[in-house]
C-alpha cells in the first residue's frame, strides 16, 4: 500500500476567485523522495499543505497510510500532523527562544498537556534533540537565541524540528529559497542524508530545476494546477523543464 | 517639492487648518492677548509663589507619594493580567469564534474611550472616596489601553510563525505557550512599562476627584493657596516620574536589546546534563518572577485597600447603574455641544503645542541641534513639562490666571508640546545620519538642512505622531474639564453636584461614543500618512 494517495485534488480560493488546482493525482510510495517543481503560481505550495491540511482541499481524496485526510478534525487531525514533519521556507522558527528549545518544539504534538504546559522534556527527548544538533553541527549553539543565527544555520535547526517528530513523512516547503546557493547545498544535504537514514519518504518543493535533478528519486512537474510530468530525474529533458516553466 | 499640484495641496491643507484653528478661536472666545501673556505671567507667578518649597511636613508627603506609586504598580500589574486574557480572546489564532473577538473588542473600546478621571469620578461617586476606587479607576482605563496594544502587537506575529507548532500537531495552549507568548514578550514588557509611566502620572491625580493619594493632598494645599507646600508635592511628583521613565528605560534596555544580543556558544565536545534552557537562565527566570511577586504584594500591602467599605457600598451599585442607564434624552444635544467645546479646546492645544513641539525639536535633536547646551536645556525643560500631569497644571495655572477656556488652553498646548517634543525628537534623531552630513558636505546652513534634508523625511512621521495625540488630547481636554476648565467634563461635574443621574449616564455615553469615533477617524488618517 503506498504512503500518500492523491486523487483528485481541487482547490479553489474565494479570495481571490482563482482555482489553484485542478484534479491533481499522486500516488507516492514508501521511502521516495520526490522533489515537485514548478514556478510560483503552479499550486506547489497549496498542494504540499493539502496533505497535513494546513490548507483544506475544497475536492478531491488524500489517503495518508490508509486513512482519509480530509474529514479528520480535532484530536484525530493533530494525530495525523504528528506523523508528518514540514520545514518551512522562512524558517519560522520562534525567535525569542533558544535553538534547543525551537528543536524540542516538534515534540509539542506528542506530549500531555500538562508536560507541554510545563515545558517537561523527557531525558529521552533532549537527548535525540543534542543529537539532531551534532548532526546538522549546531551542537554548540543549542542555547544561543534562534534569532541570532544565520539564515542557514535557521533552516537547519527547521530541519531538526521536523526530525524531532519521528515523522513518516516529511514535507518542504522551498526549503531553500531563503538561501545563498552554499547554505542551500548544506541545507539539501542534509535533508536528504537524515531522510535516508531513517528511512523516510520526502516530498521537497524546490524552484531550482538542477537541485531537483541531484538530490530527487523523482520529479514530479506541476504547471497551472495540473501534473505535467512525473518521472526519474534523468527522464526530465530540458525541453519539459523549459515547459513546465513557461509561462 | 516642485510638484505644483504637490504644493498647492499642500498650502490647501494647511490653511484649512489654520481655518479651524481660527473658527475654534471663536468658538471657545478664546483671548490671543491673554493667551500669549498667560506663560510670562503663570511664570512669574510660580517664581514668586511657589518658592521656596517648604520640608515641614516631608515625611507625610513621602509617605503619600510611596502611596502613589505603589497604587500604580499594582495597578499595572493586574491590568497586565486581565489585559493579556482579553487580547488572547481578541486574537484570531485564539479566538476562533468571531462573534466573541468582536463582544471583547467593544468592551474594551468601552473601557478605553471613558478617561481614567472620569472612571474615578464616576467609581468615587458610586462607591466613596477611597484607595479602591482609585485603583479601580487606573485598573479599567489601563485594561482599556494594554489591551488594544497587546492585541495589535499579537496579531503582529504572523500567523506563519506558529505553522511549524501547528503542523506538527500541537494543540492551541501548547501553540500559545511555546510560540505565541516567548514572541510577544518583547513588546509586552515595552506596553506594560508604557502603560505604568502613564499609571503613575494617573494614579498620582487620582485623588483630585476623591480617590486618595497624593492628588488629595496637591489639590487641597493649591485651593488653600499654600503654595510653597503644594511646589514640594509638585517637585516630588516631578522627580517621580522621572526616575520611573529612567527605570523603565533601563529594564527596556537591560533585558529587551541586550538579551537579543546574546550569542554565547557551547564549547565543543562540552560534557553535562542535557537541559532545554541554561541553568543561569532558569534561575534568572523563577527570580524575576519572584521579584515581581514580591513587589506586587509589598505594594499591595502599603496601600491598604478599604475592601470592606467598598464591598460594603457595592450593593449601591444596581441601584445606581439603574439610575445611570436611564438616559435622558434631552441632554443629548447639549451634551454634543459641550463635547464639541472640549475637542475645540484640545485641537487648539494641539496645534499650538505642535507648532511649538515643532521648532524645539529641530533646535534640540541631537543630529541637528545648533547649539549643544540649549538642546539640553530645552530637553530638560520637556521632560520636567511632560512630567506633570495636566490636571496639575490647571490647578497651578487657574491659581495664576483664573479659571476658564484660556487656562484650559494654555494646559492642553504645554502638555501636547511636552508630548510631540519628545516624540518629534525621537523621529528626526532616527534619521540616516548621512543626509546631514551629505547636506553639510555641499555648505548647507542649519536652516537649508532643515528644511530641505530632514522635513521630506520627517514629514509623514510627525504628521502621525499628532493624529495619534489628537485623541489624547482631546481626552485630557474631557479631564480638564472636571476640575473646571469647561466643556462636557464641567456639565458632567455639575450633574455629578446636582445628583442628576440621568444626565451624567447620558454625558459619559456621549464621551464613549464620540471618543470612539475620534478614535476610528485618526486611525484613518495615520493609516494614510504611514
Amino acid at each position: 500500500m503506498a504512503l500518500l494517495e492523491i486523487r483528485g485534488l481541487v482547490k479553489h480560493y474565494t479570495h481571490p476567485d482563482t482555482e489553484v488546482l485542478h484534479g491533481v493525482d499522486l500516488t507516492v510510495e514508501e521511502g521516495e523522495f520526490v522533489v515537485i517543481i514548478g514556478p510560483s503560481g503552479s499550486g506547489k505550495t497549496t498542494l504540499i499543505r493539502c496533505i497535513n491540511r494546513l490548507i483544506n482541499a475544497t475536492a478531491g481524496e488524500i489517503l495518508f497510510d490508509g486513512q482519509p485526510v480530509n474529514s479528520l478534525r480535532g484530536a484525530k487531525l493533530r494525530k495525523l500532523r504528528t506523523q508528518i514533519g514540514m520545514i518551512f521556507q522562512d524558517y519560522n522558527l520562534i525567535y525569542r527562544s533558544n535553538v534547543m528549545a525551537n528543536v524540542l518544539h516538534g515534540r509539542l504534538g506528542q506530549m500531555g498537556f500538562l508536560r507541554s504546559a510545563l515545558g517537561l522534556y523527557s531525558r529521552e527527548e533532549l537527548e535525540a534533540a543534542h543529537d539532531l544538533l551534532v548532526t546538522v553541527g549546531l551542537e554548540e549553539f543549542m542555547h544561543v537565541k534562534a534569532q541570532t543565527l544565520s539564515g542557514g544555520q535557521m533552516q537547519r535547526v527547521g530541519i531538526c524540528r521536523a526530525m524531532m517528530q519521528n515523522p513518516k513523512l516529511l514535507l518542504a516547503d522551498e526549503p531553500i529559497s531563503s538561501l545563498d546557493p552554499a547554505s542551500a547545498k548544506v541545507v539539501l544535504d542534509q535533508i536528504k542524508s537524515l531522510t535516508e537514514a531513517r528511512g523516510l519518504t520526502g516530498i521537497i518543493n524546490l524552484h531550482q530545476v538542477e537541485f531537483a535533478k541531484a538530490y530527487a528519486s523523482r520529479i514530479v512537474g506541476l504547471r497551472l494546477g495540473e501534473i505535467v510530468f512525473d518521472g526519474k530525474p534523468e527522464e526530465l529533458t530540458d525541453e519539459m523543464a523549459d515547459y513546465i516553466y513557461v509561462r | 517639492m516642485y510638484d505644483k499640484q504637490a504644493r498647492i495641496k499642500l498650502w490647501g491643507n494647511v490653511l484649512s487648518v489654520a481655518l479651524i484653528v481660527a473658527a475654534c478661536f471663536f468658538y471657545l472666545r478664546l483671548d490671543p492677548l491673554r493667551l500669549l501673556t498667560a506663560a510670562p505671567s503663570f511664570i512669574s507667578y510660580i517664581a514668586v509663589n511657589f518658592f521656596p518649597p517648604s520640608t515641614a511636613n516631608i515625611n507625610v508627603y513621602a509617605s503619600a507619594a510611596l502611596h502613589t506609586v505603589a497604587v500604580a504598580v499594582v495597578g499595572t500589574f493586574i491590568s497586565s493580567a486581565l489585559s493579556l486574557i482579553f487580547a488572547l480572546l481578541m486574537s484570531e489564532a485564539v479566538m476562533p469564534y468571531r462573534a466573541v473577538r468582536l463582544a471583547v473588542r467593544l468592551f474594551i473600546t468601552f473601557l478605553r474611550n471613558i478617561p481614567v478621571i472620569i472612571w474615578a469620578s464616576l467609581l468615587a461617586f458610586i462607591f466613596g472616596v477611597g484607595s479602591m476606587v482609585g485603583l479601580i479607576a487606573l485598573v479599567l482605563a489601563a485594561t482599556g489601553f494594554l489591551s488594544r496594544s497587546y492585541a495589535e502587537s499579537l496579531s503582529e506575529i504572523a500567523a506563519r510563525k506558529l505553522e511549524p507548532m501547528k503542523a506538527s500537531g500541537a494543540g492551541t495552549f501548547a501553540i500559545i505557550r511555546h510560540g505565541l507568548l516567548p514572541e510577544f514578550t518583547p513588546a509586552w514588557m515595552n506596553w506594560t512599562l508604557f502603560s505604568f509611566e502613564v499609571a503613575v502620572r494617573a494614579s498620582a491625580v487620582l485623588g483630585m476627584v476623591g480617590a486618595g493619594g497624593m492628588g488629595t493632598m496637591i489639590r487641597a494645599q493649591l485651593e488653600l493657596r499654600r503654595f510653597n507646600e503644594a511646589a514640594t508635592m509638585v517637585f516630588m511628583l516631578i522627580i517621580i516620574v522621572l526616575v520611573t521613565e529612567l527605570t523603565a528605560g533601563w529594564v527596556r534596555k537591560r533585558y529587551l536589546y541586550e538579551g537579543t544580543r546574546n550569542k554565547k556558544t557551547l564549547p565543543p565536545n562540552h560534557t553535562g546534563k542535557l537541559r532545554a534552557a541554561p541553568l543561569h537562565a532558569r534561575a534568572v527566570r523563577v527570580l524575576t518572577v519572584l521579584l515581581a511577586a514580591v513587589i506586587f504584594f509589598a505594594c499591595l500591602f502599603y496601600i491598604d485597600l478599604d475592601v470592606a467599605r467598598f464591598v460594603n457600598r457595592l450593593s449601591n451599585a444596581p441601584r445606581v447603574l439603574r439610575m445611570l442607564v436611564d438616559l435622558n434624552p434631552a441632554m443629548v444635544l447639549p451634551g454634543l455641544r459641550q463635547f464639541l467645546t472640549s475637542f475645540a479646546m484640545g485641537a487648539v492645544g494641539l496645534v499650538f503645542g505642535g507648532v511649538l513641539a515643532f521648532v524645539l525639536s529641530f533646535l534640540a535633536a541631537d543630529n541637528i541641534a545648533p547649539w549643544k547646551s540649549f538642546a539640553v536645556l530645552i530637553k530638560a525643560f520637556v521632560s520636567v513639562v511632560r512630567a506633570v500631569p495636566s490636571l496639575v497644571f490647571i490647578l497651578m495655572i487657574v491659581a495664576a490666571i483664573g479659571l476658564g477656556h484660556n487656562a484650559g488652553v494654555v494646559v492642553l498646548i504645554l502638555s501636547s508640546m511636552g508630548y510631540l517634543t519628545k516624540a518629534f525628537i525621537a523621529t528626526i534623531e532616527e534619521q540616516h545620519a548621512g543626509i546631514i552630513t551629505a547636506m553639510r558636505a555641499t555648505g548647507a546652513g542649519w536652516g537649508q538642512i532643515v528644511v530641505h534634508g530632514l522635513l521630506p523625511a520627517v514629514a509623514a512621521g510627525f504628521l502621525a505622531w499628532v493624529a495619534l495625540r489628537l485623541e489624547t488630547s482631546v481626552a485630557e481636554s474631557v479631564t480638564l474639564g472636571v476640575v473646571g476648565a469647561g466643556g462636557i467634563g464641567t456639565m458632567l461635574l455639575r450633574a455629578r453636584t446636582g445628583f442628576d443621574y440621568s444626565t451624567m449616564g447620558t454625558l459619559i455615553l456621549i464621551i464613549v461614543v464620540c471618543m470612539a469615533c475620534l478614535e476610528w477617524g485618526a486611525g484613518k488618517v495615520r493609516k494614510r500618512f504611514c
